[in-house]
Formats: C-alpha cells, structure tokens, sequence
C-alpha cells in the first residue's frame, strides 16, 4: 500500500507540474464545489468544473489521455469544444430561448446601453497587453468583461489562448458575484439624487410579428457587419425564434429546461479539461482574475456614464443605474438594478427598463465576441 | 527611494515594456479598440433603426386590417 502511494507522490514530482500545485487544484476544486453547494453561485456548472478539477489534477488518472488511451474529460473537450466550440454555442439556443425582447423592443434606446456597457472588454484587451500578454491572450482575457460565460469559451478557444480554463473560471465565477460587484461601483459614481430618477414604464404594445422578425433581423445584421459573430448571434436568435414563434411550444420548453441543463452539466466537466495543474496554478491565473474584475468594473462604469450622457439630450431621464443593467449578466444584473433602485425609492421600479438594457447586453457582448475574433485574426 | 527604483526596474524589465513586441501589442490593443468600439455602435445604430422602422411597418398593416375589418362589418 505504501508503495502505491510513494509512486503516486514520484507521479506529482514528476514532469513540469510540482505536488503543490496539484494539492492547490484539489483545493481551488472543493472551493468551487464549496460555492456551488453553499453560496448558491452558478452551480449548474461551479459545480461540475469544481469536481472535474479534481479528477483532472490526480495523476496518472484515466479522464486525460495516458498512452494510447484517451481519456474522457480529453476526448470530451476535444469533440464538444476544440471542434467549432460546439458546447458553448448550442447552450446559446437555450439561452435565446429564455429571453423575452419585448421590454428592449418597446424601448430600443437600451440597445445603445447594451453597447456601453462592453467597454470594459476593450480597455481590459489594452490592460492585459500593457501588463505583458500577447494579443490572443490579452482579447481572450479581455472578453471576460462580456460577462457571458459560452461568449468567453468561444472567444478563448477560437483564439488558442492558453488561458482558457482561468477565463472560464474567472468568467463564470465573477457573473455571479455580479450582485456583490455592480452596487458598490454604482454608488462611487452616482450621486443620491440620480439615482432617485424615476422612470415610468409603459410599454409601447410589441406584436408577435415584430417578436418574430427581431431575431431574423438581428442574425441578418450581425452577420452582415461581423460574420464571426454569427455562431453566437445566429444561435441564441435561433433559440429566441423557437420561443416567439409560438407553434413550437415544446421545442422552446426543451431548449429552456432540459437542453440548457444538460449542456451546461458537460460544458463543466469539460471545461475542467483546462483546469489542469500546469496550466492553472499559475501567476498569470491570479492576474486574469485581477483583470476580471477591471473588466467587470469598467463595463458598469461605462454603462452608467452613457445612460448619464444620454440624459443630456434626453427629455425622459434614464437613471443611471440601468445602464449598468447593459452588462450581460441576465438576468442577475437587472434584479441587481432593481433592488438597488427599491432601496433608494421604494416606488421606484426599474426592472423593465434594466431588462431592456440587459438583453440588449447579451446581443451586444455575442456581437463583440464576433467583432475581437474577426479583428484578432484578421 | 533607490528600492522604488529597483521595483520599477523590475517592473519594466519584467513586462518587457517599451521592447518593440510590447509595442506592436499594446498598438495592436488599441486597434482593436477603436475598430471594436465604432463597430458595435454601428451595429447597435443599425439594429435600432432596423427595429423601430419594423415596429411602424407591424403597425401600419396591422391598422390597415383593422380599417378593411371596420370597413367589413
């Protein structure tokens, strides 16, 4: 028995990769596991991504390929995510499938805070190359300001950045401390009484028709003017399209429920596949999760100061709260808004309205994917 | 202040800053940056105008039946 087990420590010691930074794998496992289970945060994919952690940091363990045998979690990543980042983009029909447009429909002006608020993916890009990262990297790193966990997979893998796994993580993780994140910066950069503007809100009557055109205009759109957007875009209107068509009631309820859940239990496990000791346990890990919150902080930066400078040609005053909605964490970020908004002015609900910009933020970060990946690679 | 020296030295040694790799990828950042940021508010320019013309359009045939349904009857 003792045998075993000094043959598994020569294991740990062998190679690149030191014990300890496998033992602080299995820790970095147990803390996602612990967040899943205990704090409630994404554990739809915390949780499996915690525990592939752990298998894929045992060595010699068979769910990476030794020898001839390929293991699982290899042939997984490979199949789901290495050929045309599969996993992500289909979640995306699930996606589309759970977001009513109607609120960004009867206000299209949202779209535009939809828009501000992926800045922050833009100065974290410049962020990360100052700091020394190639630019691969640096634009992969730089998506996780989109706060959208399957746009951060596809950017990262079409990219081959090296950091995929620490993106994921750091993406996923970060959206659901959007609730701990957005408030505090919304506070130093807004003062009482604009955050006090209240916003009426009457929804200009949306038909099915145009509830059914939206999606097909926005793939034709997107496609037109960022082509390598469109498996992004083009999938989560896809999914959209199931849900307002109305016909396809099931199909939609499938895509919503069962379609999201399954894929996003094996896009976990998989993504584990990056999640490897060498490549995780790193110095430039804790850097991508310093820039993580950079990205997420100025995207709400961002968001609030345009919804403040609409204001000035505005005669209806949007509060500035809501463009910080424009982030694309949905719908986490627009209960954020509105709890933040109820705190101030107890008659003061703004969910509508940050819906509005938050859908328009998931659009808006999908097409920003396409655009750094266009730009990117030429 | 010569440890605020060294630190700084490290610093800029470290990240290789002003080598011309470090250059062209800090330029190349902010490429992406301008072209990124005009096209997504082009795009979102686009979309909005694209939206509010289909919501007229809806309306404007959607009147138009219920006038030849009034009409009807």
């Amino acid at each position: 028995m003792f045998d075993f087990l000094f043959e598994t420590f020569e294991k740990m010691n062998s190679g690149s990769t030191q014990w300890w930074q496998y033992v602080i794998m299995w820790i970095i496992g147990g803390v996602l596991i612990f967040l899943a289970i205990k704090k409630d945060m994404e554990p739809a994919l915390l949780l499996p991504m915690g525990f592939g952690a752990i298998l894929v940091n045992i060595p010699g363990a068979n769910v990476l390929t030794q020898g001839e045998e390929v293991g699982i979690i290899e042939w997984l990543n490979h199949y789901l995510i290495g050929a045309s980042e599969a996993l992500p983009i289909l979640l995306f029909i699930g996606i589309g499938a759970m977001i009513d447009f109607g609120p960004l429909l009867s206000n299209p002006k949202m779209f535009i805070l939809g828009g501000a608020a992926q800045f922050g993916i833009f100065l974290t890009i410049l962020l990360a190359s100052v700091l020394g990262f190639n630019l691969s990297d640096a634009a992969s790193i730089g998506i996780i300001g989109a706060a959208d966990g399957p746009t951060s997979i596809v950017v990262a893998g079409a990219l081959g950045s090296n950091y995929i796994g620490a993106i994921t993580v750091v993406a996923y993780s970060y959206m659901a401390l959007v609730p701990i994140i957005q408030p505090a910066v919304i506070k130093c950069i807004t003062s009482k009484k604009e955050r006090l503007i209240r916003m009426e809100y009457k929804p200009a009557s949306v038909g099915k028709v145009t509830k059914i055109l939206f999606p097909i205009v926005v793939s034709l759109v997107s496609g037109l003017f960022a082509p390598k957007s469109l498996a992004l875009v083009g999938f989560l209107m896809f999914g959209n399209l199931l849900r307002e068509y109305g016909v396809l009631e099931n199909l939609s309820q499938t895509a919503q429920t069962t379609l999201a859940n399954l894929i996003t239990l094996i896009l976990g496990i998989t993504i584990s596949f990056f999640m490897q000791a060498s490549s995780f346990a790193t110095l430039e890990t804790l850097i991508i999760m310093a820039l993580g919150v950079f990205a997420f902080v100025f995207d709400t930066v961002a968001g609030v100061m345009v919804a403040k400078l609409m204001n000035l040609f505005s005669k209806k005053k949007i509060n500035p709260m809501v463009g910080a909605a424009g982030i694309s964490a949905f719908p986490m970020s627009a209960r954020v808004i509105q709890k933040m908004g109820l705190k101030e002015d107890p008659e003061n609900h703004l969910l509508m309205h940050a819906i509005g910009a938050n859908v328009s933020g998931q659009i808006a970060s999908a097409i920003v994917g396409g655009l750094i990946i266009g730009i990117v690679l030429g | 202040m010569n440890w605020l020296n060294s630190l700084l030295f490290t610093i800029k040694e470290g990240l290789k800053i002003g080598s011309p790799e470090w250059k062209q990828s800090v330029m190349a950042s902010l490429e992406i940056m301008w072209k990124g940021v005009l096209a997504i508010f082009i795009v979102i320019a686009v979309v909005i105008v694209v939206v509010i013309l289909l919501n007229k359009i809806v309306k404007f045939f959607a009147d138009k039946r219920k006038q030849a349904d009034g009409e009807d009857e």
